[in-house]
């Protein structure tokens, strides 16, 4: 797929489009094989449900192809089951990947990456809805597409696990310099882990209509977006902040996220600029405005504070203050996140 | 499919639970997404009004899957915690309207369904009874109750020997609880609990994760908190006094942490240089506190013209745009409702009256002080034309103080 996937809508936000082929290709995962077979989809639940051992938490281990055909009651020859072999053709071709030879391509990992990419497209598709029913600038939609994809992590955390072609292939294209000092714990961990085919499209998708979006506003807020070597750090730390929440499973898709956040900013070009003050935000400054004056009355320097009348403005002043302070102090108290 | 033989019944639930998924995922997707629209100024999005039609949808979903959950090849239960999930952050965008009191009602009815429907391992029961736990503890007349429960939860999570992040979400809740406790050593055991938080989210997430940062500024307010309370009752001691200058350098490192990671203008960032604000006033430093503090108040507008105004004194800001702002005006109408509620955190009515009654008498103590202030404004900013509408308010107000009421 290429960047024309994604762009600016004007006056509406970005969207994100997906190829008839793939959607072509959804509808036959679903569909049962034959009268009273599995359909590839059931392959697919069988299969994440025997990769993680959920009695040890979650440990999970890639699943022998023939582990699973025997689970699911097809001894036959792998080979020729549609959800492993043909499908696997017509998604990649979907995907716009002609540059593997499929035949190359163990069964074991046709069976992960097409797994990954039927469990991930059912949110992916409602992060699309939202896309088109709400205005979303492109860098907010990468933030968005971030928790989208790791709620899906969260919840499939078996499917995530690389079997060991992925392994060594993500091992030959890292940089050599990843494997040692403290890059090797993060490189075992993104080697370990494998996300849906379709993300690393998407992400770059995103990325590019952000560059579109920066371009079209003049403002000295919005900085350069990141180069190439940006957009590849992003997608690493993606996979650290999967592996961290297949690892604790009440681990929120948010805090997941923000793992990455500092990638996100350099490949965007900075923090996400439109993020709204929540109105208790706002209170909260002004009451701790007015806290920081009547402590400051409080202890005049010069220790004079004359008597006098009270008017009705000086009432007025005084609610206020008297509201505000209290306010805060319920604030200070009730807020659980500071 | 027809279940395979030596399917365990482990294995055929797991795999119910994994096929409702498939049907809730899109729905997961939306509200991920419509959380994120409601922090996010894009155009006027109502973001409530899409997230109703999420639950309409849950709705039919219910009816469209009965088949398949009646013969069990469905579970129910994603069903059930995403519509609570849903509920509770809805419930939570009502926010500060809402009766303490009310919170626990639904929260204990929340509780009592999900009892009733999950099996009693399951670990959303556990979620569900510390939130109630929570609530309870809001409540002034069951405080120590709902306290000691969130305790007895931790501890039967084996919490702190584990550790995850709902436990680390649970305790941070539970530390600012206890921020304001009178008893020293009930709020010394908070910043045990802040201070093994903060290394934990640093060892796991990173020094500069949000996540991390949120634990940095929970154990600048606590500190802050603490310190406050000893300058209510006398002069700090010159102790203090250095503690008061750390929390200076940890607020302004936490502030520049946030700005990296969240933006300048993002609520975080901003209310890091509100506490950077208290603890200057607290080291003696008033001028510049109140830089600071206008700083902060300039920031955290959405008009842009606000932004402008961070050279005016934080006393002038709040006096003159006070009473011209709809903003304020709802909070103190919200400050109203909760001053009616029976049931506002730690605060009885007969204390809350007592508070007032203590601000009032400071107020007037203040009077003389805001009169210099006013005259020198006007000294100051009368001419500015920005300042024309705010010098309007603080004429008028500097007369009423001079004069007397209005007849």
């Amino acid at each position: 797929m290429s960047d024309s996937r994604s762009s600016q809508r004007a006056g509406t936000g970005v969207w994100l489009g997906t190829p008839s082929q793939i959607l072509e290709w959804q509808k036959g995962v679903n569909a049962p094989r034959a009268a009273d077979g599995p359909s590839a989809m059931d392959w697919f639940v069988r299969l994440e449900a025997l990769s993680v051992d959920r009695s040890k938490g979650t440990n999970r281990a890639p699943v022998t192809v023939a582990r699973l055909a025997s689970s699911i009651g097809r001894s036959r020859n792998i080979l020729d089951e549609g959800a492993v072999f043909t499908a696997y053709q017509v998604m990649r071709s979907g995907l716009g990947d002609g540059a593997t030879p499929l035949t190359d391509v163990r069964p074991q990992a046709r069976l992960y990456q097409q797994a990954r990419m039927a469990t991930f497209l059912p949110y992916r598709q409602g992060f699309c809805e939202v896309l088109d029913a709400v205005p979303f600038t492109a860098e907010a939609a990468v933030h968005g597409y971030m928790r989208v994809l790791l709620e899906w992590a969260r919840r499939w955390p078996g499917l995530t696990v690389s079997v060991a072609r992925e392994r060594a292939s993500a091992e030959a294209l890292r940089d050599p310099a990843m494997r040692r000092g403290r890059s090797r714990i993060r490189f075992a961990q993104t080697t370990r882990l494998s996300l849906p085919l379709v993300v690393e499209q998407d992400i770059r998708a995103l990325v590019h209509a952000a560059e579109l979006e920066a371009s079209e506003v003049a403002s000295t807020q919005v900085r350069p977006i990141g180069d190439e070597a940006a957009v590849l750090a992003l997608l690493d730390q993606i996979t650290v902040a999967a592996s961290r929440i297949v690892e604790d499973e009440t681990l929120t898709s948010l805090t997941a996220t923000n793992i990455a956040r500092l990638e996100v900013n350099d490949a965007l070009g900075g923090a996400l600029l439109r993020v709204r003050m929540r109105p208790r935000d706002g209170w909260m400054i002004e009451s701790s405005a007015v806290e920081e004056i009547r402590r400051w009355l409080m202890h005049p320097r010069d220790g004079a504070v004359a008597e006098g009348r009270a008017s009705l403005a000086l009432a007025q002043l005084e609610a206020e203050f008297a509201s505000l302070g209290f306010v805060r102090r319920v604030l200070a108290k009730e807020d659980d996140d500071d | 499919m027809t279940d395979p033989d030596g399917c365990s019944p482990e294995m055929h639930d797991a795999e119910a639970r994994l096929r409702e998924e498939l049907h809730l995922a899109p729905y997961r997707a939306q509200l991920t997404m419509l959380r994120l629209a409601a922090g996010v100024r894009t155009e006027r999005v109502t973001v409530r009004d899409h997230l109703e039609d999420v639950l309409d949808a849950l709705h039919d979903l219910d009816e469209k899957i009965a088949d398949d959950t009646l013969r069990g090849r469905l579970s129910s239960r994603g069903r059930l915690v995403l519509r609570n999930d849903l509920q509770i952050y809805l419930s939570g965008k009502r926010g500060m309207k809402r009766p303490y009191d009310l919170r626990h009602r639904e929260a204990l009815k929340r509780l009592e369904v999900a009892e009733s429907a999950l099996s009693t391992d399951d670990p959303e029961l556990w979620r569900l009874r510390i939130r109630e736990a929570e609530a309870r503890a809001a409540l002034p007349d069951q405080r120590k109750d709902g306290i000691a429960d969130i305790r007895h939860l931790l501890e039967k999570k084996d919490y702190p020997k584990k550790w995850n992040f709902l436990l680390s979400l649970h305790a941070m809740n539970l530390a600012v609880r206890l921020r304001s406790d009178d008893d020293d050593a009930v709020a010394a055991s908070a910043l045990e609990i802040l201070e093994r938080e903060i290394g934990q989210r640093t060892e796991r997430y990173t020094a500069k994760h949000p996540f991390t940062l949120v634990a940095r500024a929970n154990r600048i307010l606590h500190q802050l908190h603490r310190l406050e309370m000893s300058h209510d009752r006398r002069a700090l001691t010159a102790t203090e006094v250095t503690q008061a200058r750390a929390l200076i350098e940890d607020a302004g490192a936490l502030h520049a942490d946030r700005v990296e990671a969240l933006g300048e203008r993002s609520g975080p960032a901003i209310r890091s240089l509100a506490h950077q604000a208290r603890a200057l006033r607290l080291a003696g430093e008033h001028e510049e506190s109140r830089a600071v503090a206008a700083t902060a108040y300039a920031l955290r507008g959405d008009d842009p013209e606000t932004a402008r105004d961070d050279e005016v004194p934080a006393i002038l800001q709040i006096l003159m745009a006070g009473a011209l702002s709809k903003r304020r005006q709802t909070a103190m109408a919200n400050a109203a409702l909760l001053c009616r509620q029976p049931a506002a955190p730690t605060v009885s009515p007969q204390q809350l009256r007592a508070a007032v009654d203590n601000e009032i008498a400071r107020a007037q103590q203040m009077r003389e002080e805001i009169l210099a202030r006013l005259a020198s404004a006007e000294d100051v900013l009368g001419h500015q034309v920005p300042y024309r509408r705010w010098m309007a308010r603080a004429s008028k107000i500097r007369d009423e103080l001079e004069t007397g009421p209005a007849q």
